[in-house]
């Protein structure tokens, strides 16, 4: 696949980041090349988004262009190859930053609601939440609210307790994010 | 999605807490119908003190956190429960200082300090 711009033309990688040396510009044209299908890989893989291989691509390209001018002598492989590990460590912090908010961002949002509605609204909203528990959820809430820990739920249930835990509170922020969304609400059961 | 525990650990426990309470007002109130028939005080005690004899795949620890009147008992079988284990530990505290003080009275007695 051709690596084309935002609105659709021919990008020319060397052109964004020049690096003042045309033999140098040749190499990281060819390099940025040669990545683009990688840049869009890991875009889909890490980011489930693949527009981001843009943006994974002008990141890994100012790298390696400051890269090449460093260092003019390197052969185009060796820059292929940096530039397919910067996309790589790119998208990977990327996806750790994007599975870092938006949990917490839900139940900050959660914590807020709790502190600025009413009481009445606050039980309809817990309630809500409560009723749409899927029959694992359920259990797991009555079983904590009667003091089981979660390795004693996970014992019980032959599994490892951080994917006890993980499982449970991923419905939980599922169910918020259905919530939080209205309209949507017969679309989340 | 990946989930970043160390940062998110605390409003998780927050949120828990949230829907733990949440549960027992609804039970409280009665807005939950339990299924099956109450269990006895013995089976109420053992599940207040979480004894591992109970499996909790047993329908009547599924009653017991959905009935109110069983829901009102075990909350005060666990404070019960908690105020003993308390009372056990400063009892052990005590004994322990005791102790200390025995074997330190001993030990200047016989001049080996």
């Amino acid at each position: 696949m051709p690596p084309t711009g935002r609105v659709g033309q021919e990008r020319k990688w060397s052109s964004v980041y020049p690096t003042g040396n045309a033999a140098s510009d040749e190499k990281l044209e060819a390099a940025g090349q040669a990545s683009w299908s990688y840049a869009s890989l890991c875009a889909w893989t890490y980011l489930n988004d693949g527009d981001a291989a843009h943006d994974l691509m002008d990141h890994a390209i100012e790298n390696a262009s400051r890269y090449i001018a460093r260092h003019p002598e390197r052969p185009a492989d060796k820059l292929t190859a940096r530039i397919k590990s910067v996309i790589r460590r790119r998208a990977n912090q990327l996806a750790t930053k994007n599975g870092r908010e938006l949990p917490s961002g839900l139940l900050v949002d959660l914590e807020h609601l709790l502190v600025a509605q009413p009481d009445a609204e606050q039980r309809a909203y817990m309630n809500e939440l409560i009723d749409r528990l899927s029959p694992f959820a359920s259990s797991v809430l009555k079983w904590r609210w009667l003091g089981y820990s979660w390795r004693e739920i996970a014992k019980h249930l032959e599994m490892d307790h951080t994917a006890v835990r993980r499982a449970y509170f991923r419905e939980i922020e599922s169910l918020l994010h259905c919530l939080s969304r209205s309209g949507d609400l017969p679309q989340c059961d | 999605m990946r989930l970043n525990w160390r940062q998110s650990s605390r409003s998780q426990d927050r949120l828990e807490k949230t829907i733990a309470q949440q549960h027992e007002k609804r039970v409280l109130t009665g807005d939950v119908v339990p299924a099956g028939p109450c269990p006895d005080d013995d089976f109420l005690r053992m599940l207040a003190r979480r004894s591992s004899r109970i499996a909790l795949t047993d329908p009547r620890v599924d009653h017991a956190a959905s009935c109110p009147k069983c829901m009102e008992r075990l909350l005060a079988l666990r404070q019960k429960y908690r105020q003993r284990c308390r009372m056990w530990m400063i009892a052990g505290i005590i004994a322990a200082l005791l102790l200390v003080c025995v074997a330190i009275a001993f030990l200047s007695q016989h001049q080996i300090l």
